[in-house]
């Protein structure tokens, strides 16, 4: 009984093991991918107008009420100890350091990494990988390579576009509706942003485009079997990377901050 | 050229090829034939080193394909021509793209001459007109054309076909039988077809192949009919249900 346990856990672990070191030679074959050329420029294009062009809306409006529904919150907070002035700083942070990226990431993950998952699925299975392979194209460099790093790239823009319309967001509620000034606002802002979390910032969100990228894109070229193989492995690539997002987020911000 | 020696491969739990040696010779035509889900596919896949086997080797021109380096393995696919089953086509790509994909990343053809190309190569899978659909835009045999085109469009040596002409009417099918024995004459093609298309393919192959119980059993193919005693491929090749395969 106990050897069985023993040994369906040293099966399970192996089995872990394995694909945690399957998908981790996936990411470096698909690395070294950018620095053996020709890189495929033209893909990356159009793999970022996939991923971030079409996130936009999605992305503004989401940016906008998260930067809104922080001033409300914050400012009741802030006016019971008395620094209602403090709001701009507040939201900023808030969005720059932190909600920003980690928002930006899962709402992305949910609208483009479930599409790149299904849609490498979909190769896989009908056979599209396999031909691409078998006419001397690797599948890593005209398929992988591209999405991993339009999705580094738009994951920073897109989080930079959440920032900037969140504070805005943020600036119609807490002066235009609550009636703090303009200056006071703005310039608040101005004296409390750092560089440093700007860059923090930065920094999340580029691994976080390219943990989304990794782990969709992997999911998606090692699939089961079938439309139900399908619909599995764009399950878990959404529910891995956003547990992955935030469990890195926190060990990242220990480090950076 | 190509042999397969004892190859073994079990999937999901069943031996799917449990024995399988197989000779192709320079110029020659092989068809494979077989009951649906016989492994025909499973050992076309094989051959192309889309699929490792458990046991038993496949050379090709001396080399094995089983332990060759993705160097290797690569520069052998450069020769192929392979058609899968479902067409595989990008179907993000236009049909046009499809077919100059590989023209552009493989070859050093200008876009004039690629264009040439394609156009040529279009017209002879009777095609010509399509270049701006996607491939879901297509009826299914006009799918199978397509993929037809793009195995052929890189002059390949050894060309693999799985059911080239399943899904095409009789007459557009016969037309493409008819291609295939054209190009092999000329260009001294090699190739293994996976075919149902029974007496017709008989008339542009050498030789039968009949996968069995994870078995080959080969017959000789001379003037469009086959030459064997052979119980088993005589009974699949007249379709009938008595014989000394029982069908449940
Ligand atoms: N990737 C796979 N995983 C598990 N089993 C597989 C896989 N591919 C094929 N099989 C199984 O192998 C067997 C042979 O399949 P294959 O596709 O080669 O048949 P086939 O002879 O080509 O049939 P058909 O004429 O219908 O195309 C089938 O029983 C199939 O279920
Ligand atoms: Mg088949």
């Amino acid at each position: 009984m106990l050897v069985k346990l023993v040994l369906w856990l040293g099966g399970f672990g192996t089995h872990r093991l394995r694909r945690l070191g399957r998908s981790g030679i996936f990411l470096v074959e698909s690395l070294a991918c950018l620095v053996t050329p020709p890189v495929k420029w033209g893909r990356i294009v159009k793999r970022v107008q996939f991923i971030g062009w079409q996130s936009t809306g999605l992305i503004c409006l989401t940016g906008a009420f998260t930067g809104m529904v922080l001033a409300l919150q914050g400012y009741s907070t802030l006016k019971r100890v008395g620094s209602e002035a403090l709001l701009g700083p507040l939201v900023a942070l808030s969005l720059i350091r932190e909600l920003g990226p980690v928002l930006a990431a899962l709402l992305v993950t949910g609208r483009a990494g479930s599409a790149l998952t299904a849609e490498i699925s979909i190769m896989r299975n009908n056979e599209q990988i396999d031909a691409m392979e078998l006419m001397g194209l690797n599948p890593l460099r005209y398929l992988v390579l591209p999405t991993m790093v339009a999705g580094v790239i738009s994951m920073t823009i897109l989080t930079w576009i959440f920032d900037v319309v969140g504070i805005f967001g943020g600036y119609l509620i807490g002066v235009k509706l609550l009636g703090l000034p303009t200056g006071t606002y703005f310039g608040e802002i101005s004296r409390y942003l750092e560089m440093d979390d700007i860059t923090g910032g930065i920094y999340k969100s580029l691994s976080f485009g390219l943990i989304m990228t990794w782990i969709c894109c992997y999911k998606g070229y090692f699939t089961g079997l079938g439309a139900e193989g399908a619909s599995k492995a764009t399950t878990q690539a959404v529910v891995t990377t956003s547990v992955f997002i935030l469990i890195w987020d926190f060990f990242i911000t220990s480090v950076i901050f | 050229m190509i042999r397969i020696e004892n190859l073994e491969k079990k999937l999901a739990g069943s031996e799917v090829l449990r024995n399988v040696s197989l000779q192709v010779e320079k110029g020659e035509f092989v068809a494979l034939i077989g009951g649906s889900g016989s492994g025909k596919s499973v050992l076309l896949k094989h051959i192309a080193g889309l699929m490792q086997p458990d046991a038993g080797h496949i050379w090709l021109d001396g080399v094995d394909l089983c332990s060759a380096r993705k160097k290797t393995l690569e520069k052998i696919r450069r020769r192929y021509g392979f058609v899968f089953q479902g067409g595989a086509l990008f179907d993000s790509m236009t049909i046009y793209e499809n077919l100059a994909f590989p023209l552009e990343e493989k070859t050093r053809l200008s876009e004039v001459e690629i264009k040439e190309k394609i156009a040529k190569t279009l017209e002879q899978v009777e095609l010509a007109g399509v270049e701006s659909k996607y491939p879901a835009q297509l009826s299914g045999g006009m799918v199978k054309r397509t993929a037809l085109a793009r195995a052929i469009i890189m002059d390949p040596e050894i060309i693999f076909f799985d059911e080239p002409t399943t899904g095409l009417d009789p007459i557009i099918a016969d037309s493409m039988l008819k291609l295939f024995d054209a190009f092999r004459k000329r260009l001294n093609l090699t190739g293994i077809i996976v075919s149902h298309r029974i007496p017709q393919i008989f008339s542009i192959v050498q030789k039968v192949a009949m996968l069995h119980k994870g078995m080959i059993i080969t017959a000789p193919c001379e003037n469009g009919s086959i030459n064997t005693e052979n119980e088993i491929i005589r009974q699949f090749v007249e379709g009938t249900i008595e014989g000394p395969v029982q069908y449940e």
